[in-house]
């Protein structure tokens, strides 16, 4: 990130970890969680930990802080804070040196701080432990701290309980209740996974004025390589337990050279890059469990480099020729060359995108929806849906994106026919179908089927695969049982499943079969319509990126057409032809995804693009933070919904008036009261290469 | 609906749940006790050395001896005897309360859950309303005064007493899974209500009913000594084992042996059948 | 706050109200024949309906009930139908006064015993004492109070005579001046709670010290004791509440039995005498008061509930 702050090697690390090994205690046994890991941090920097679900960061963060549970334990190595070393201390020295000068921020505000005391109380407890000050003392420090954290009216916050607070507000209550130790060292377990973007950025900024106030030094954990990249100053890579690969941010961002690494890179969909552009690149295979760890290289089954050497000899990490970079692979001279021939799919990426047919609107209109509301009445009106039109032409995407709470899932929900609107029209390959899905008929609710968020709970736990997927097939086809089993491998082979999944059942997979069989079963009824409800959003990096080729290859498999909702915005340039943005029930900008993504913006989108973290330090990004919150959609702002955060609100014309539509071009609108001309003099968001 | 069930039990009860129940020794207790007194239900008129109703008051009150290895009571009955044949009524009783209430709180449990709205309001105010009556209470009164008791009004009324609370758990049970996505992937292939709550639904919440099933049990034989204690039960002469300690209640200091063995014939089943009812909670929440 | 308290008596009239309703049916009604049931099989018919009209009870349903709601509520409990001339009101009273000893006893003396045992089971680290806490704790909920009493008459009045086997009060004294009666009544009826009660806050103890939040306090350099108490203890102690609000019920079952055995002169051993004796008024009574007591205490549980956890939101106004 900060180009000057190259390595200075007459300083010590204050964290030092030298060949770590920590087990858990399993019914399967003993279970290496980490192994023979080696990291250093200085004073005052930021390392940035990158990995995906099972990779053992967060085993990592608890080795450090020694609070492992029950049945986790430091099997082998040392870690050494500020030259001491802690592994072989009592439990009461090591939580003395650490509480004193390691602090921690979690990944879940909302468990982390106790529900039934008050915030103000909770943070003043360091203050009053660690100084012995007194209880007036520490209450006011406190409250200085939540100001230090911008928090508006500290005084008031600090009055109240957990579950009074954002998301967002809590995290900052978190953060200032670690600063507050004043420790050398901060760690930080994926704090913004659970926050909307756009509050995810105003923390990661909160986070930067901290590291030039503070001198604490940084371990920054996350699954998002974006975001690590806005923070770090050197990032490692982690998988199954182990360190692949370290280095400064540019050159790990740049010339990755691990082929893990890589695929990680090019799983994400970059904004510039759209699906005509390239393929995702996905990692094949899947993380191997604990309990069936590879040999040799831990990544070998999985890697395209991999030669018959990797299967028995375990790589090193070693720090390489200049700029510390360091890579665990047995070929990474000969890939580090690749790759700088081949600059941009070094990137990862497969050149060749995928084919598509003109989009202009030639294309008949298969979905139409028309001045749509849903409200929802529990003595409070909640606007969840207040006024959305849009229309989808047949093999067509349509990306409807927006943060929580805009009611995107409830306008799927009501599309699809699980909710009665309160108002509006549904209209479907010209049929009236504004009608809850059990009065709909059996042809209109094959023809539309839908793909879920949670693959947790997309599932019947007690139903095998070929039941889950076959009962589709039957009551489609009206075909006996066993005659169904035939289409049902068909329709494995399709979302690459092989057969032996036939008679699995959902605990014995993992998240991203159980969202390919729930693809399976929605395809399985030959729709023409797909609505998918951020069907991605639970899943690893890697897996996403195969389950969107899958959707893709689908889709130009049958023609299908797609109501594609998500908050991220990047998958959602990627996948769609055209883009709807809402914000608190209403869609504020329209149009395709080139007019949605450059100017005139409608300054929501302006915002949005802004916050989405870019791991390519050579791309610029604008700098709008929005200020507050949403409201709620209990009583929505009167006039344009966006008028409480707008950085380029006009005046009173904007909370009195609901803006207009203006038209840019015919297949782009933007509701705002300013002068389109005016939006077409703004500077693009993002600047490439 | 059938298959649904004997899968599941195959499923779920297979080398599983021996490998399992070995790991608790709790649980192997209990279901050694119950299983005991299964035994003793269904062998009992073959094993019991006398008649369990017989009297003779030339043999009253004789402490345990060869004769009658667990002594007679005031009216000379065998009390070996008695404790064995009592095990019936108050294990079938307590089965078939079990059952009954179990299935009553279903109907009534799924059809507030699934209906929601106003249906599922009025339901579940009118259960409430009734669980306002404490059941011990409820249920003496009921068989004291109202009804004559014999077996099936005894399971009758207690399985209705417990009917809100069976239907609580079955409601919540159902909620658990109704707004899950699968069932919302069945909604939108068009399946019937009736697929919807039995096909989909159902064959998940057999786990809490099962848990709920046997804690029923558990507390079913409570309720049943209970009642017997009060001489609201089965009537005389029938063994029942909380009439046999009314009834000797006040012998306990000349012939304690003639209330000490009901009660620990109570004990030991009611307690068996805890352990048993709380491994499989444990068992059920974990597979 | 005060839209919550007004919501919960207008339920609690309501649920009042239809009870006594079902009691009325269930006593009045469903036996058939009250007058035979009292006179017996070979009455004469004149002696029936000479009585029946005495009782008032040749007048019809809805005004029998509807004049009996009325003498409620003007405080006219009525007369015992078996003894004569006896009036229900202050039996009732005087009953119900030695049975809240017991009750209070229970829920004052061992619910706090069986709160810390709960929550030291919860902090010890020896897994002995854990499944020590957990058994006994299943032993006592599961066995029925008037089959503990058994036990404890056997050990404490037969095997050692510590104390007495019945209550019987020798006429003219109050319980008080007899307080050792009370002892054994107590406590057998006092184990269920102490068996739900020590096993839920065990449990609920160990789940809040593996909390997320128990372990921020303790990575802050909070010392232990003090995470303990601060922060562990309240969020351990509020689903035990919850817990003793449920088993109240039971609580009332167990004095019927206790007191049936001990003869302990308590509204539980009146309404067993009732029961036998078919005294309709009385029963009713005493079940209408049984019932608004219940009412009452489940109240108290769930607003006590509502002001210790914060999360609850009582107040409409934020």
């Amino acid at each position: 990130m900060n180009p000057d702050k190259k390595l200075q090697p007459d300083k010590s690390p204050i964290l030092e970890i030298r060949n770590l090994t920590v087990n858990y205690s399993t019914l399967e046994g003993e279970l290496s969680a980490i192994r023979d890991l080696s990291l250093k941090i200085y004073p005052q920097e930021t390392l940035g930990l990158v990995g995906e679900s099972g990779c053992g960061k967060s085993t990592l963060a608890f080795s450090i802080l020694n609070y492992l549970g029950k049945d986790g334990y430091i099997c082998n190595g040392d870690i050494i804070f500020s030259g001491e070393e802690l592994t072989n201390k009592s439990k009461e020295k090591f939580r003395s040196i650490q509480s004193n000068h390691i602090s921690m921020v979690y990944q879940n505000p909302s468990s982390a701080l106790n529900p039934v005391l008050k915030v103000g109380e909770q943070i003043a407890e360091v203050p009053h432990f660690k100084k012995n000050a007194s209880k007036e003392k520490s209450l006011s420090e406190a409250i200085n701290m939540l100001e230090s954290m911008n928090v508006p009216d500290p005084e008031d916050v600090a009055d109240r309980y957990p579950h009074q607070l954002s998301g967002g507000m809590k995290q900052r209550v978190c953060i200032g209740m670690a600063l507050l130790s004043e420790p050398s060292l901060l760690i930080l377990d994926e704090p913004t996974t659970n926050l909307d973007v756009t509050t995810e950025q105003v923390i990661l900024d909160l986070i930067q004025k901290l590291k030039e106030q503070y001198e604490v030094a940084l371990l920054y954990i996350s699954h998002d390589l974006g975001v690590v990249m806005e923070v770090a100053d050197r990032v490692g890579i982690m998988y199954l337990g182990k360190l692949v690969e370290e280095g400064y941010e540019q050159d790990i961002s740049l010339s990755p050279v691990h082929p893990y690494t890589q695929g990680l890179i090019g799983c994400v969909p970059e904004i510039g890059i759209a699906k005509e552009d390239a393929r995702l690149s996905s990692i094949p295979g899947n993380v191997p469990s604990l309990t069936d760890i590879p040999n040799g290289c831990i990544f070998h089954p999985r890697c395209s480099f991999s030669k018959p050497e990797c299967s028995h000899q375990v790589p090193e990490l070693k720090i390489g020729e200049g700029n510390n970079h360091a890579v665990a692979c047995l070929r990474k001279e000969e890939i580090a060359e690749e790759s700088v021939s081949k600059k941009k799919l070094a990137r990862g990426q497969i050149r060749g995108g995928y084919e598509r047919e003109s989009t202009a609107k030639q294309n008949d209109i298969l979905l139409e929806v028309k001045k749509l509301k849903k409200y929802f009445k529990n003595g409070d009106t909640v606007k969840a849906v207040d006024g959305i039109d849009l229309d989808i032409s047949t093999s067509s995407t349509l990306g409807v994106v927006g943060e929580s709470g805009c009611g995107k899932t409830t306008l799927a929900r009501t599309i699809i026919g699980l909710l009665s609107p309160t108002a509006g029209e549904i209209y479907f390959d010209d049929e009236d179908i504004t009608l809850p899905w059990h009065r709909r008929g059996q042809e209109v609710l094959n023809s539309m089927q839908m793909v879920f968020q949670d693959p947790e709970g997309t599932l019947n736990p007690t139903k095998k695969v070929k039941d889950i997927i076959g009962r589709t097939i039957k009551i489609k086809e009206g075909i006996s049982k066993n005659k169904a089993e035939k289409r049902v491998l068909e329709m494995l082979e399709k979302v690459n499943l092989g057969s032996e999944f036939m008679n699995r059942a959902p605990s014995q997979m993992s998240g991203g079969q159980k969202q390919r069989v729930a693809i399976a079963r929605a395809f399985a009824a030959n729709p023409d319509l797909v609505i998918a409800d951020e069907p991605t959003s639970s899943l690893d990096v890697s897996v996403q990126a195969s389950v969107l080729n899958l959707l893709l290859g689908l889709q130009n498999d049958i023609q299908a057409s797609y109501l594609f909702i998500s908050h991220d915005l990047n998958v959602v340039h990627y996948l769609s032809d055209f883009i709807a943005v809402t914000y608190l029930g209403k869609v504020c900008e329209y149009g395709t995804k080139e007019e949605v993504f450059s100017p005139p913006y409608h300054p929501y989108t302006e915002a949005l693009i802004s916050a989405v973290p870019v791991p390519n330090p050579n791309v610029e990004r604008k700098h709008i933070r929005l200020k507050g919150t949403t409201p709620s959609a209990i009583n929505p702002p009167l006039g344009c919904r966006f008028n409480t955060r707008c950085p380029r609100k006009k005046g009173s014309i904007c909370e009195n008036k609901p803006p207009p539509t203006r038209k840019d071009s015919e297949s782009h609108e933007i509701n705002c009261h300013i002068d389109l001309n005016e939006l077409r003099e703004v500077d693009p968001v993002v600047k490439s290469e | 609906m059938k298959n649904t069930i004997k899968k599941y039990f195959k499923d779920k009860f297979s080398s599983k749940f021996l490998v399992k129940i070995k790991n608790s020794p709790s649980g192997i207790i209990g279901l050694i006790l119950v299983t005991f007194w299964i035994l003793m239900v269904i062998f009992g008129p073959m094993i019991a050395p006398y008649d369990a109703t017989r009297m003779n008051l030339a043999d009253a009150y004789q402490s345990p001896n060869t004769e009658h290895l667990l002594g007679t009571d005031r009216y000379g009955r065998d009390m070996l005897s008695r404790t064995i044949i009592g095990s019936r009524t108050i294990m079938t009783t307590a089965f078939g309360i079990a059952v009954i209430s179990t299935v009553l709180g279903i109907g009534i449990g799924f059809t507030a859950g699934y209906f929601g709205g106003l249906i599922d309001e009025v339901i579940m105010r009118f259960m409430d309303i009734l669980m306002s009556i404490p059941s011990l209470l409820l249920a003496m009164v009921m068989l004291g005064i109202v009804v004559t008791p014999g077996i099936f009004s005894v399971i009758l009324i207690i399985s209705i007493v417990y009917s809100p609370r069976t239907a609580r758990v079955a409601r919540s049970a159902l909620l658990e899974y109704k707004s899950e996505e699968f069932v919302d992937a069945a909604r939108i292939r068009g399946e019937s209500f009736f697929y919807i709550v039995f096909g989909e639904i159902f064959p998940n919440t057999i786990a809490p009913l099962i848990v709920e099933g046997t804690a029923r049990f558990a507390y079913s034989i409570m309720t049943v000594a209970s009642l017997g204690f009060l001489g609201v039960g089965l009537r005389p002469p029938t063994p029942d084992w909380g009439l046999m300690v009314a009834e000797n209640q006040d012998s306990i200091f000349l012939a304690p042996w003639t209330v000490i063995v009901p009660a620990l014939a109570i004990s030991s089943l009611v307690v068996g059948a805890s352990l048993f009812a709380d491994f499989m909670d444990k068992y059920l929440r974990k597979v | 706050m005060l839209e919550y308290i007004a919501k919960r008596i207008s339920f609690m009239a309501l649920s009042l109200l239809v009870t006594s309703l079902i009691i009325f049916l269930l006593l009045e009604v469903m036996p058939g024949d009250v007058v035979k049931i009292m006179l017996g099989q070979h009455a004469t018919e004149e002696a029936v309906s000479s009585l029946r009209a005495e009782l008032g009870l040749n007048r019809p349903l809805h005004i029998r009930y509807l004049s009996w709601i009325n003498n409620l509520l003007h405080g006219n409990l009525g007369e015992s139908m078996y003894m004569e001339g006896v009036k229900i009101a202050p039996l009732v009273i005087r009953r119900a006064r030695n049975s809240a000893l017991l009750a209070i006893a229970c829920l004052f003396i061992f619910v706090p015993i069986s709160l810390i045992f709960g929550a030291l089971g919860g902090l010890t680290d020896s897994k002995i004492a854990e499944v020590f806490i957990s058994i006994t704790g299943l032993f006592a909920l599961s066995i029925p109070s008037f089959v503990t009493g058994i036990f404890l008459i056997y050990i404490f009045s037969v095997a050692l005579p510590l104390l007495p086997a019945s209550s019987n009060i020798p006429p003219g004294t109050s319980i008080f001046q007899n307080l050792e009666s009370l002892i054994l009544p107590a406590v057998s009826v006092s184990l269920v709670m102490f068996g739900y009660v020590a096993r839920m806050t065990q449990s609920s103890m160990e789940d809040v010290l593996q909390s997320d939040y128990i372990r921020t306090a303790r990575l802050k350099g909070i010392p232990d004791k003090y995470v303990i108490y601060k922060h562990a203890l309240k969020n351990a102690l509020l689903p035990s509440i919850t817990v003793i609000g449920m088993n109240i019920g039971w609580l009332f079952g167990g004095l019927i039995v206790v007191e049936k055995l001990f003869g302990y002169p308590g509204i539980g051993y009146l309404l067993v005498m009732g029961l036998q004796s078919r005294d309709i008024p009385l029963v009713e009574v005493i079940m209408l008061f049984i019932v608004t007591i219940y009412l009452l205490a489940n109240f108290i549980t769930d607003l006590s509930y509502s002001i210790l956890d914060p999360r609850v939101e009582i107040t409409k106004a934020e």
